[in-house]
């Protein structure tokens, strides 16, 4: 990544180098939790990051968490708006040799539960959700999807509730 | 508060959002009032659901991710990535922990699987032990003398509340839930249609109706928070009384992949 290659870490007045790790795996998981693509979370938290040091250096930051995340938000919604992203599903890789068949039947048939019904939400309702259980104030997850704070939790409620009731029809 | 909180205002309460006057308030009103009291649990067991989910997506990250993560135990090789809050021991167990540094903990991780009224589920589990030794969940595999309709979840003592939560699992099936050593444990279990239950001590067993039905069982020591999670079916989060309900929303499940799971 060429911005870290040139030390810009360091110059960051944003994000201490010690805390760059951290904030980059952090963000990496935001995004793969979004897509369930972890490629392209990959690419995301890195160019999400390459943006945020930039505009950080030129002081144009003044909420970090919330303008990286909502960056990483932007091109994620951007990428799936131009259909340029596509949602792959990769088979599940079995690691634990330890586990018997019938366990890895029971896991990938739980993932694929699980992605389908992450995927029936809308993305903003999946923001929402994934934002507050990532353990976001509303203040924030406001400022990263781009509503009014008193707006959190009207629509994270109405999430909640979709998402429950697509969890519920998750085997049909 | 003469007027029901809509449901935002109850997440919000649920979520520590609201200032200290209106959570007072929504907590009074609640108290009093049992349609909103089951709303606000309704929440907590979506907010849960939802908790579960997510461990599941990110079960699915590369392994290669976690090889940069933080040693929590201090034993000098990293785990997969934590997504919870670290647990503090306050006491060790029977026998003596190695001197720590606060903070540090070694997860084990079972695995058990658990048909309820022939619906299966992966129940992951996991307990904090001071040292590697194989005082592990034992969980069940899929061939051991787990009954037709039967689930069972067998976990050595933890410390919070125990917080078993079910729902869909049909009329007819049942489920244990089993504290090793015999520790006695105050168990309470609620839910809608007034779930049929016997509790003695270190055990209860319940019988589930096609209602959600919340098992708590209020154990000893001091833990901070776990959660197992059996994916669509059970869900179990232990909790500290004192924890916030927006920290309460957000663990996770650490899984060291160092210890493999000890089947029966």
């Amino acid at each position: 990544m060429a911005c870290v290659q040139a030390g810009v870490v360091e110059e960051s007045p944003s994000v201490p180098s010690h805390e760059y790790d951290e904030w980059l795996r952090e963000l990496r998981r935001y995004v793969h939790r979004l897509t369930g693509d972890p490629d392209a979370a990959e690419d995301v938290a890195q160019e999400a990051m390459l943006r945020f040091m930039r505009a950080a250096q030129e002081r144009r930051v003044r909420t970090p968490r919330a303008w990286l995340y909502r960056t990483a938000t932007n091109i994620v919604r951007d990428q799936a708006r131009h259909e340029a992203m596509q949602r792959r599903r990769p088979v599940p890789v079995d690691t634990d040799t330890s586990a018997t068949p019938e366990q890895d039947l029971e896991r990938g048939e739980v993932i694929r539960q699980v992605r389908t019904v992450l995927e029936s939400l809308s993305p903003r309702d999946r923001e929402l959700l994934i934002l507050r259980e990532s353990g976001f104030k509303y203040r924030e997850i406001a400022g990263v999807i781009g509503v009014k704070t008193e707006s959190v939790p009207v629509l994270a409620a109405r999430a909640l509730e979709r998402f429950r009731v697509a969890y519920a029809g998750r085997h049909r | 508060m003469t007027t029901h909180p809509g449901r935002d205002v109850l997440l919000a309460h649920v979520d520590g959002e609201l200032t200290e006057p209106e959570q007072r308030a929504v907590a009074a009103h609640a108290a009093g009032c049992e349609a909103c009291s089951q709303a606000v649990s309704g929440i907590r067991d979506s907010a849960a659901l939802f908790a579960g989910v997510l461990v599941a997506i990110d079960d699915e990250e590369p392994p290669a991710w976690s090889a940069s993560t933080r040693d929590y135990d201090g034993d000098g090789r990293s785990g997969r990535a934590a997504r919870v809050l670290p647990l503090r021991r306050e006491g060790p167990p029977a026998a003596p922990s190695p001197s720590r540094a606060s903070g540090a903990f070694r997860w084990a991780a079972g695995i058990v699987l658990v048909s309820v009224a022939g619906v299966s589920a992966a129940i992951v589990g996991y307990r904090m032990q001071a040292e590697p030794r194989s005082e592990l969940i034992a969980p069940a595999s899929a061939d051991a003398q787990v009954e037709p309709g039967v689930a069972s979840l067998v976990m050595t003592p933890q410390a919070g509340v125990l917080r078993v939560t079910l729902s869909g699992a049909g009329a007819g099936s049942r489920v244990f839930v089993t504290l090793a050593d015999g520790v006695a444990a105050r168990i309470a279990v609620e839910g809608t249609g007034s779930p049929r239950f016997t509790a003695v001590t270190g055990r209860v067993d319940v019988d589930l109706g096609a209602d959600v039905v919340t098992v708590h069982v209020t154990l000893p020591d001091t833990l901070r928070e776990t959660i197992v999670m059996a994916a669509g079916v059970a869900l179990v989060t232990v909790r500290q009384d004192s924890v916030s309900p927006a920290a309460a929303a957000t663990t996770g499940i650490l899984l060291d992949s160092a210890l493999q799971p000890r089947m029966e």
